[in-house]
């Protein structure tokens, strides 16, 4: 009967005093320590797979325009890297061009350029970005256009590569 | 070492969020900014273990 009941109690008084402090304060913030090791040693990889993503890039060169058919403050309408990604070059001096993807980042409403005010223009929500290096001047656009890198040759233009190209 | 607890916790915070931030950067394919979340990982790593050292040491001057 004695065993019964201690079985019994057991059972229901499953509370055990003496092992309660087995992860006490100090034990809690030593295994806090190791998981905030394991955060930072899980992190690295993703690190190594943005190194590889980044040397994939976009090797293509792809003729644009010959340099006599755009005037100083024109624009070039072309498609880079590929043939849905809709791109714009822009020849903001004698020597100086300009090219980017034109697609806006708020909601890739077309962005062109407003020879006027000097600005490329979104006109979805009154989105402008800076022509000299894309970044955004005004309105909601979260990012600067993704930059198209240009090549001369022979008095043509080529598109080699791109920067930012993931949205 | 209820103040170390507190600290902790606070550090912890602050990682758990850099690891969110890193994690949308990631999926959104802003690859150029995670190797700055990892070194900013690695920093509150060496934080947390110098204020676990010196809690560790305050410990055994409080109650030896």
């Amino acid at each position: 009967m004695k065993k019964i009941e201690e079985f019994l109690r057991k059972l229901s008084f499953n509370i055990r005093r003496d092992r309660e402090l087995d992860l006490n304060r100090r034990g809690f913030i030593a295994s806090t320590l190791s998981l905030m090791g394991v955060f930072f040693v899980s992190a690295t990889p993703l690190a190594v797979l943005s190194k590889n993503r980044k040397e994939e890039g976009h090797e293509s060169e792809l003729f644009i325009v010959n340099e006599k058919d755009i005037s100083v403050g024109e624009s070039v309408s072309f498609h880079y890297p590929e043939e849905n990604d809709s791109a714009i070059l822009v020849r903001i001096s004698e020597k100086e061009y300009r090219a980017y993807n034109n697609k806006c980042t708020h909601l890739m409403c077309p962005v062109y350029w407003e020879k006027d005010t000097g600005k490329l223009t979104c006109p979805c929500h009154n989105g402008f970005f800076n022509v000299e290096d894309g970044s955004v001047l005004a309105g909601p656009p979260p990012r600067p256009l993704p930059s198209i890198k240009l090549k001369f040759k022979n008095k043509k233009i080529y598109a080699v590569g791109i920067t930012q190209a993931q949205h | 070492m209820k103040m170390a607890w507190w600290v902790f916790m606070s550090l912890l915070t602050v990682q758990i969020i850099l690891i969110q931030y890193m994690v949308e950067e990631y999926l959104a394919g802003h690859s150029g900014d995670l190797f700055y979340y990892v070194l900013a990982l690695g920093f509150m790593f060496i934080l947390t273990i110098i204020t676990y050292l010196f809690f560790r040491r305050v410990d055994k001057v409080m109650d030896p």
